[in-house]
């Protein structure tokens, strides 16, 4: 009898039972990477991506970007939010200047960038070569060009006079010297041939947001630097429209990411463009004013398979330290997000598995990305943030709406072990990760002046949130700002290449990727445990070599043009 | 009874003791009993379907939704309600439940390969790594046949970058097929990756010719000849690649089942879109007619009836569908555009011109409404606004040749010689059979050099 009393028991106690609660998430083997000081450092920004009606108007789902940079030249990044609610949402963009205590005030009235509309994007440069950052923000139907006035908190628009007249729905921008005149010219990729009227639905009749196949995709946009005219005052500039004429206007594409670089090796700056469920496009320079597409025989139009992914976000660096750049690029929950290794020099190979991407603890739909040595051990690191782009399950998000819960998604993280394979640390890493948003840019800089990368997170419809590197056991690094003085401006396309502790690293000076966002314009390095750079070598975007001698790293460099040892 | 005066109270306690067990074991056989019932019961009925919220679909998919639910209900130990129930589900895009069936079904029948098939596919949305599984269950109980479960496995095998358990996947289709062109497309790949380019070579050759796979194939060729520097190979692959249509999916009759539940009314009209594609005209507008009857209020049926309409030259009915679709969304653009169209054809440019007018308002980044609004102004003599328009048209769509041609046309009426010479070499760039803009272009180049 006892003996069936315990069968009973058991048997009361099996069908109670449930199974063990999974312990590899959600308890820290190590400590967080990143701590959220969006509070403490006053940064009230509320996403406005207008009004949630049953319309699913699509440039609500793509979201908004940012900016990091130092627009009055102190020495400290601020930050510029873009709003999505429309020209007549009265939600304007906001301009955040850091004080000495890394408190950020809102200084956006009457400084020209506040104004609404749809607005997507945002790239950072000095166009007119007086020493002052200026500010293009792209948005659905055209962009607009803001000249920085000097630095004392105001911008002016002269998007019409600088002949930037565009109907096109423009997603991310990049600023880059194509023709190698000390001009920057601009890049702005564009996205759907959009038609509000067209609604979409999924397989159960319920509205949603249509997909990209829906409509017809658009040409990126080139658009060269003439300038001021002759006489003119020094704060106008002018562009041409050379779309067609540089080949760009030949192919369209659902454009959405984009990042200038030397892809090929030549010394002179290419475009890649992601195209969202298209093969991504690599204009590839030719010296003479036109690009060739050259995606699919370098590699990174498709994933290994062949296939064109929603490609959305891009992140370059050096993965693997063979000293050439590698390109990641953010794709559907559904998709492999996708690492192309440059090997050798000009050609990529999606290595997304063999570097360990392929099955992260979670997915996530991604957009803004990352590529930054966050623990200084000498090894790029890796950001995402996500955000669904169709209905999902609802997550557990906190602040946001009933709506929004449907499209969040949880961010993620990689830490790199130095031979190019990454190690999904998402779960030990709340801060960033543990609350789901829906995100889409991710910005990056030294925002707190401890030479560490911070990270900079817009989501539709919430709050941007800051975070500060907090990474344990951090090795040396050296933040370098290389300037060309005959230019007043940061030199965007430079290559910048220390040598430390026996080993070399390269890296950057290109503020225009990730996805909607410009970063800090300055180059980071980890060093690890070198406590001593032995030299540091500067490929100027003209093409002229210096080299500069070494110091002690930890700390901030500015590099002059003109002043290190010609090669 | 007992020494010394005492009672003996032992048999009593005993007794008592007795009785209490007895209840003790009676209540415990009676629970057991009733736990073992409910668990029999439970057994029995087996799990319910899965509670599904109807909120927001479309009427005729909770019904269907409500009826394979029915269907469970009535049977709940066939595999075959629950899988159906899950395809329902599935096509309706409720995956989690739909998920719970096909578990519940393959439970009830190991043996139908449909069941793992379809939580693979649901998997492989979230979960590569626990999609494999399941299409490796599902292929080997199909045998091939069908093989789209094996070459879903293969693919994902690749992308997980398990290439040797890939390329085995690839090679026993091929043992079976030898021709089979999707394997050869997967085993080149594999061999493109791994930088064996004589291997994808030979791959590639064996599937260029197939309409399943070789637009990816003469591609993927292109990049092979890429990366062995033979630019003029590369060159010419590229070029055979953009002129192939899309290729043709390959047969896979589980998935081929799903689509067939899809009866939400975008289903319907991404079907009548599909007709139009292919020109099938008739068979188009008798299906979107019916949607339009089953769907009195969908913009978007009556837009592509009028479109449809429109391309068999039936204007009247064209403009009547576009009417309607007008009504229903003052704003669309493209319903105003396709109005502009038949108003054209008909020799009513007035009408025309305001349509295209109204098109551009909408949508300023509209290049064919653009374009359109050019030639109209351009027959009605207002040369400078035809100008502008074509400007706009370029401005939205750079690569649009025919808008290049007319407008170096009209400059060429204004005496502007120099810039519609550049307009002319890109219509002629643009588009190399367009012999009416190549003999232009050859008239005013002598013209210039003259």
């Amino acid at each position: 009898m006892q003996r069936s009393l315990i069968w009973v028991f058991c048997a009361l106690a099996v069908a109670g039972c449930t199974r063990p609660a999974d312990t590899s998430e959600g308890e820290p083997a190590e400590p967080a990477w990143f701590e959220d000081v969006t509070e403490r450092a006053g940064l009230d920004f509320t996403h406005d991506a207008g009004p949630v009606d049953g319309t699913y108007f699509l440039p609500q789902i793509v979201g908004s970007g940012a900016a990091l940079f130092d627009y009055d030249q102190d020495g400290r990044l601020d930050i510029l939010l873009v709003q999505n609610g429309g020209p007549k949402s009265g939600s304007t963009n906001r301009l955040y200047h850091q004080g000495r205590d890394g408190r950020f005030t809102d200084v956006s009235k009457g400084s020209g960038l506040d104004v609404a509309g749809y607005g997507m994007g945002v790239a950072i440069g000095d166009v007119n070569n007086d020493g002052w950052p200026d500010v293009l923000i792209t948005q659905y139907r055209g962009v607009r060009l803001f000249l920085n006035n000097h630095g004392n908190g105001t911008f002016t628009e002269v998007t019409k006079a600088a002949g930037l007249d565009s109907p096109l729905w423009a997603t991310s921008a990049a600023f880059v010297d194509y023709n190698r005149d000390g001009l920057l010219d601009l890049v702005v990729v564009n996205y759907l041939d959009y038609d509000p009227a067209s609604g979409c639905a999924d397989g159960g009749g319920r509205r949603g947001y249509c997909p990209p196949r829906t409509f017809y995709g658009t040409v990126t946009k080139l658009y060269r630097n003439l300038g001021r005219a002759a006489g003119a005052r020094t704060d106008t500039v002018r562009f041409e429209d050379v779309t067609l004429a540089s080949g760009l206007g030949r192919q369209p594409g659902p454009g959405l990411g984009v990042a200038c670089a030397d892809f090929d090796g030549d010394g002179w700056p290419d475009i890649f463009v992601a195209n969202d469920d298209q093969p991504n496009h690599l204009w590839i320079n030719q010296h003479d004013g036109t690009f060739r597409e050259e995606a699919r025989e370098r590699g990174v139009a498709c994933n290994a398979l062949g296939k064109a992914q929603g490609n959305m976000g891009v992140a370059i660096g050096d993965v693997d330290g063979d000293g050439r750049f590698d390109v990641f690029v953010t794709h559907l929950t559904e998709e492999t997000h996708t690492l192309w290794l440059q090997k050798p020099r000009g050609l990529f190979q999606d290595r997304t598995a063999a570097a360990r991407l392929a099955s992260p603890r979670w997915r996530g739909t991604g957009f803004g990305t990352v590529l930054a040595d966050f623990d200084h051990d000498g090894a790029l690191d890796l950001a995402i943030v996500n955000g669904r782009v169709s209905r999902g399950q609802p997550a557990e998000s906190g602040a946001l709406s009933a709506f929004w819960k449907d499209y969040s998604e949880r961010n993620q993280l990689f830490a790199n072990d130095g031979t190019g394979r990454f190690r999904d640390i998402s779960a030990e890493n709340a801060p960033f990760c543990g609350s789901a948003r829906v995100s889409r840019g991710l910005a990056c800089g030294d925002v707190d002046g401890d030479g560490a990368v911070d990270l900079l997170v817009t989501t539709v419809a919430g709050r941007a949130r800051l975070y500060h590197n907090v990474a344990p056991k951090r090795g040396h690094w050296l933040l370098v700002r290389a300037i060309d003085p005959a230019l007043k401006r940061d030199a965007y396309g430079a290559t910048i290449t220390v040598e430390a502790g026996g080993r070399r690293r390269v890296s950057w000076v290109n503020p225009g990727t990730s996805y909607l966002c410009s970063n800090d314009p300055r180059a980071h390095f980890g060093l690890g445990r070198a406590a001593r750079v032995d030299s540091i070598r500067v490929q100027w975007p003209d093409g002229n070599d210096e080299t500069f001698p070494g110091r002690a790293a930890d700390q901030l460099v500015v590099l002059r043009k003109g002043e290190g040892r010609r090669q | 009874m007992s020494e010394g005066g005492k009672t003996d109270l032992r048999p009593v306690i005993r007794s008592s003791r007795r009785r209490l067990r007895t209840a003790a074991i009676a209540v415990v056989v009676v629970l057991a009993a009733g736990i073992g019932a409910y668990v029999w019961r439970q057994q029995r009925a087996g799990p319910q379907p899965p509670a599904v919220s109807v909120e927001g679909l479309e009427p005729v998919v909770a019904a269907s939704v409500a009826e394979a639910r029915g269907a469970v209900e009535q049977s709940p130990r066939s595999a075959a309600a629950w899988g159906h129930l899950g395809m329902v589900l599935f096509a309706a895009r409720l995956r989690p439940e739909a998920e719970a069936c096909f578990v519940r079904a393959e439970q009830l029948d190991g043996q139908e390969p449909r069941w793992p098939f379809f939580q693979g596919k649901l998997l492989s949305l979230t979960d590569s790594e626990e999609a494999i599984p399941k299409f490796q269950r599902a292929a080997d109980l199909c045998g091939d046949q069908p093989d789209a479960p094996r070459l879903r496995l293969a693919d994902l095998l690749a992308e997980q970058g398990r290439a040797d358990e890939a390329r085995s996947q690839f090679a026993s289709l091929l043992e079976r097929q030898p021709s089979h062109p999707v394997a050869r497309l997967g085993l080149a790949r594999l061999a493109y990756e791994r930088n064996d380019l004589a291997a994808s070579l030979r791959d590639l050759k064996e599937c260029a010719g197939s309409p399943f796979t070789q637009k990816a194939a003469h591609t993927l060729l292109a990049a092979v000849y890429q990366r062995l520097r033979d630019r003029k190979a590369a060159d010419l692959e590229r070029g055979r690649a953009a002129r192939l249509p899309d290729d043709r999916s390959w047969p896979d009759p589980f998935s081929r089942e799903l689509a067939r539940l899809r009866v939400d009314r975008r289903s319907r009209l991404e079907e009548g879109a599909r007709l139009l594609g292919q020109h099938r005209l008739p068979e188009a507008i008798e299906s979107l007619e019916e949607l339009v009857r089953d769907h009195p209020d969908f913009y978007a049926a009556w837009r592509d009836l009028g479109y449809a309409y429109f391309q068999a030259r039936d204007y009247a009915n064209a403009e009547r569908a576009l009417g309607v679709a007008l009504r229903l969304e003052p704003g669309a653009a493209e319903a105003h555009y396709y109005m502009g169209c038949a108003a054209i054809n008909q020799g009513r440019d007035e009408a025309a011109v305001r349509s295209f007018r109204k098109a551009t308002e909408l949508k300023p980044d509209y290049a064919m409404a653009h374009y359109n609004l050019g030639r109209c102004l351009e027959q009605q003599g207002h040369r400078a606004a035809a100008i502008e328009a074509f400007r706009s048209a370029l401005r939205a769509r750079p690569y649009l040749a025919l808008a290049h041609r007319d407008l170096a046309d009209l400059l060429l009426q204004t005496g502007d010689k120099a810039e519609a010479l550049v307009h002319l070499r890109y219509a002629v760039e643009l588009d190399p059979a367009d012999e009416a803009a190549k003999a232009r272009l050859r008239q005013v180049e002598g013209k210039v050099a003259r």
